[in-house]
C-alpha cells in the first residue's frame, strides 16, 4: 500500500485541481447565448444531411468474414514456424484446419457473400 | 504430441464435426432436400458407432490430451443422450424445415455443430474446454433462434418473432457467458490451475479466509453462468420468449440439448472439481433455493399460458428445478454416497429427453396440419388424429410423473434419494412433491382437451411419416425407459461412480 500513496495523493489532487476550474469558469464565466452558439458546430456550413446516416450491411458481411480469415492467417504463422518440430502430425493437422475452413470459404461463396451488388 | 489414443477418445466428436461438414457441403449441390435429412440422421449412425466402440473397450484410458479429454462413463451417457437428441430433432423437424425454411442444410449442420460443442461439454475435465464448447454449443442455438426468414402461413407475426428471440438469444447469452468466463477466472485465480482434479487438488488446502471467499463468488457465477443454459430461476427470463419466437424444432432443440449439456458440465464442474467439498459456506442452501424457486415458478406460471410453447419453456424450468433438487442433495452431502442421487438426475435426464421430444413432436405435428400453437388448439385432438393424440398424451403425462411412465419413476428416485440425505432435504422434497401435484393442473389440462373438449373442426388430420416417427421413438422409448428402468439405472450409475471416483483419486 505504503508506496502507492503518493500516486494516490496525486490523483486526489489532480481531480480537485480539474474540479475547481470546471467550477471557477462556470461561475465567473460570462453567458450570452445564441443560437448560433449553442449549435452542435459554430462554424462551415449548415449540414446538407443528418450526419447520423445508414451504412450498408455489406459492410458488416465483409468485416466479419475479414475477421475469419484473418485469425486463420494469424494461426497459420506459428504453426508454420514449427512445422519442422511438428512433422507429418503438424502438417495433418494443419490440412484439417484449412480445410474445415475452405468448406466455411466454399458455403460464403455459395451464399454470395463475395458479390458486392 | 498428439497420440492415437487421443484421437480415438475425441472419435465421437470427430466423427459428428465431419457429419456437419458433410451436410454442409451437400447442402450446395443436392437439390431434393430430403437427402440432406437422411443423411443427417443416418450419418448419427457413425458418432454412435464410435461411442459404442469406446463403451465396449475394457480397462481404457479414459484421459486424452494432457488431462482435457476425460471420456469416461459419465461422458459417454451424455455422448448416447445427445445423439438420441439429434435423432429426435432431425425427424421432428423434417416437415417443418422443409414447408417453412428456405435453409435446410443449414439448420440441420447448425444443429449437428451444436451437437459436437454438447458431447465436448460433457466430455472434458478442463475450464476452458469447457468454455469453447459451450459456445460451440450456444452459437448454433443463437442462429437457430432467428432462422424463421419468412412467417408461418397462418401466423404473420412468426418472423419477426423469430428474430426478436434470436437477438435475446444473443445477448443473454453473452451477458451469462462473461458471468461464467469470470467465475471460472475467480476459480483459476484461487487455485492456479484450470484441469479440474487439480482444482480438486488444490481446494483441499484453502481454508477459512479471503480465499474462500473468492471461492464462494466463483462458484455462484459459475452457477449463475450454467443456470442460464439449463434455465433455473432466477436465470430463466431468456426461456419463455425465446422458446415461443424461436421456429419449432429449433425449440425442441433447445429444451433438451441446452439444458442436458448445461446440467452435464454444471455436475462435471462442481463435482470433479470439488467445489461442493470445499465449500465452507452454505452453498447448498443457494442451490436449494434456485430449486424450490425454479419448480413452483416454472408451475404455477406454466398453469397461466395460453401458448403451448411457452407452456413447455415454463414446464422446461420446473423440471430444471426437479433436477435441482439432486443437485442440492449432491451440495449437501458431497460424498460418493450422493452417486445414487447422481445417476438419479442422469436418468431424470434421460426420461425428460424422450419425454420432451414426443410432446414437441406433437406440438409440430399440430401445428403442421391446423397452423395453431395454442394450448385450445387441442381442443379435441383424440377425434382428429387418435394416434396423435394418445403418443402425445403419454409424452406429456410422463412428463408430468403419472405413474407408472418413466417419467414418474425417475422423478421418485431422485426424490427419494434427495430424502435420504437428511438436514433440510426433506423439505425441499416435500415442496417438489407439491409442485407435482401443481404440474398436473397444465399437463393433464392439456390432455383433458385432447380427450374431453369437442374439436372446433370434424377432420382427419394427417401427420407426415417423419413426424410419425419421431412421436413412435418417443413412445417407444417412455415405454422402454418404463420396462428397463433398471439397466437404464445402472448406466446412469456407472457414469455417477465414474465422477465419484475421479474425485477421490484426485484427494489422494
Amino acid at each position: 500500500m505504503a508506496p502507492y500513496l503518493p500516486i494516490l495523493i496525486l490523483m486526489g489532487l489532480a481531480f480537485a485541481f480539474t474540479l475547481l476550474v470546471t467550477m471557477v469558469t462556470f461561475i465567473l464565466g460570462p453567458k450570452k447565448p445564441n443560437a448560433t452558439k449553442l449549435s452542435p458546430y459554430e462554424c462551415g456550413i449548415a449540414e446538407i444531411t443528418p450526419p447520423q446516416r445508414r451504412f450498408p450491411v455489406k459492410y458488416l458481411v465483409t468485416g466479419m468474414l475479414f475477421i475469419i480469415f484473418d485469425i486463420e492467417a494469424a494461426s497459420l504463422l506459428p504453426l508454420s514456424i514449427l512445422m519442422k518440430r511438428l512433422g507429418v502430425t503438424g502438417l495433418l493437422e494443419l490440412v484439417t484446419f484449412v480445410a474445415i475452413l475452405l468448406i466455411a470459404f466454399l458455403y460464403v461463396w455459395r451464399k454470395g457473400a463475395f458479390t458486392w451488388e | 504430441m498428439l497420440g492415437q489414443t487421443d484421437l480415438w477418445l475425441l472419435s465421437p466428436e470427430i466423427a459428428m464435426t465431419g457429419l456437419a461438414l458433410l451436410v454442409v457441403v451437400l447442402d450446395f449441390f443436392v437439390k431434393r432436400k430430403a437427402i440432406i435429412s437422411i443423411v443427417s440422421i443416418a450419418g448419427l449412425a457413425v458418432p454412435a458407432a464410435c461411442a459404442t466402440w469406446i463403451a465396449v473397450t475394457d480397462n481404457r484410458t479414459i484421459t486424452g490430451f494432457y488431462g482435457m479429454l476425460r471420456v469416461d462413463n459419465y461422458a459417454l451417457f451424455f455422448d448416447f443422450l445427445f445423439i438420441l437428441i439429434g435423432a429426435g430433432t432431425v425427424l421432428a423437424s423434417y416437415d417443418y424445415v422443409r414447408l417453412y425454411m428456405k435453409n435446410a442444410g443449414e439448420f440441420y449442420a447448425l444443429m449437428l455443430f451444436a451437437l459436437v460443442g454438447a458431447m465436448l461439454m460433457a466430455s472434458t475435465g478442463e475450464l476452458i474446454t469447457i468454455y469453447i464448447a459451450l459456445e460451440l454449443t450456444s452459437f448454433p442455438l443463437y442462429v437457430m433462434a432467428g432462422m424463421l426468414r419468412n412467417s408461418v402461413p397462418g401466423d404473420p407475426g412468426s418472423a419477426s418473432r423469430s428474430s426478436e428471440a434470436g437477438i435475446k438469444y444473443v445477448l443473454l447469452g453473452a451477458m451469462s457467458s462473461a458471468i461464467l468466463l469470470y467465475g471460472m477466472a475467480l476459480l483459476y485465480g484461487t487455485t492456479g490451475s484450470t484441469d479440474l482434479g487439480e482444482i480438486a487438488r488444490a481446494l483441499t488446502s484453502i481454508g477459512k479466509g479471503p480465499d474462500s471467499l473468492v471461492l464462494l463468488l466463483a462458484e455462484v457465477f459459475i452457477f449463475a453462468g450454467f443456470g442460464f443454459k439449463i434455465s433455473a430461476v432466477p436465470f430463466h427470463m431468456w426461456a419463455p420468449d425465446i422458446y415461443q419466437g424461436a421456429p419449432t424444432p429449433g425449440t425442441l432443440f433447445f429444451s433438451v440439448a441446452s439444458k442436458t449439456a448445461g446440467f452435464a458440465a454444471l455436475i462435471r464442474v462442481f463435482v470433479d472439481g470439488g467445489l461442493f467439498s470445499a465449500s465452507s459456506f452454505y452453498l447448498w442452501g443457494l442451490i436449494g433455493v434456485a430449486a424450490v424457486l425454479s419448480m413452483t415458478l416454472g408451475n404455477v406460471v406454466a398453469i397461466a399460458q395460453t401458448d403451448i410453447k411457452r407452456m413447455m419453456a415454463y414446464s422446461s424450468i420446473a423440471q430444471a428445478g426437479y433436477i435441482l433438487v439432486g443437485f442440492t442433495a449432491l451440495a449437501f452431502n458431497p460424498s460418493s454416497a450422493s452417486a445414487s442421487t447422481n445417476s438419479a438426475m442422469l436418468v431424470f435426464l434421460a426420461v425428460y429427453v424422450i419425454s420432451n421430444i414426443g410432446a414437441f413432436a406433437g406440438i409440430i405435428a399440430l401445428a403442421n396440419a391446423t397452423g395453431g400453437e395454442r394450448v385450445r388448439d387441442f381442443d379435441g385432438l383424440v377425434r382428429r388424429s387418435p394416434a396423435l393424440a394418445l403418443g402425445m398424451s403419454l409424452c406429456l403425462l410422463s412428463l408430468a410423473g403419472i405413474p407408472p411412465f418413466a417419467g414418474a419413476i425417475s422423478k421418485i428416485f431422485i426424490f427419494i434419494t434427495a430424502w435420504q440425505g437428511g438436514g433440510f432435504l426433506p423439505f425441499i422434497v416435500i415442496i417438489a412433491l407439491l409442485n407435482s401435484v401443481i404440474s398436473l393442473v397444465y399437463y393433464a389440462g392439456v390432455v383433458y382437451r385432447i380427450f374431453v373438449a369437442p374439436p372446433p373442426r370434424e377432420d382427419r388430420l394427417r401427420v407426415s411419416p417423419a413426424l410419425t416417427a419421431a412421436m413412435t421413438l418417443s413412445v417407444i422409448g417412455i415405454l422402454a425407459a418404463t420396462v428397463f428402468f433398471q439397466p437404464l439405472l445402472l448406466a446412469g450409475k456407472m457414469g455417477a461412480l465414474d465422477l465419484f471416483g475421479f474425485l477421490t483419486l484426485a484427494s489422494k
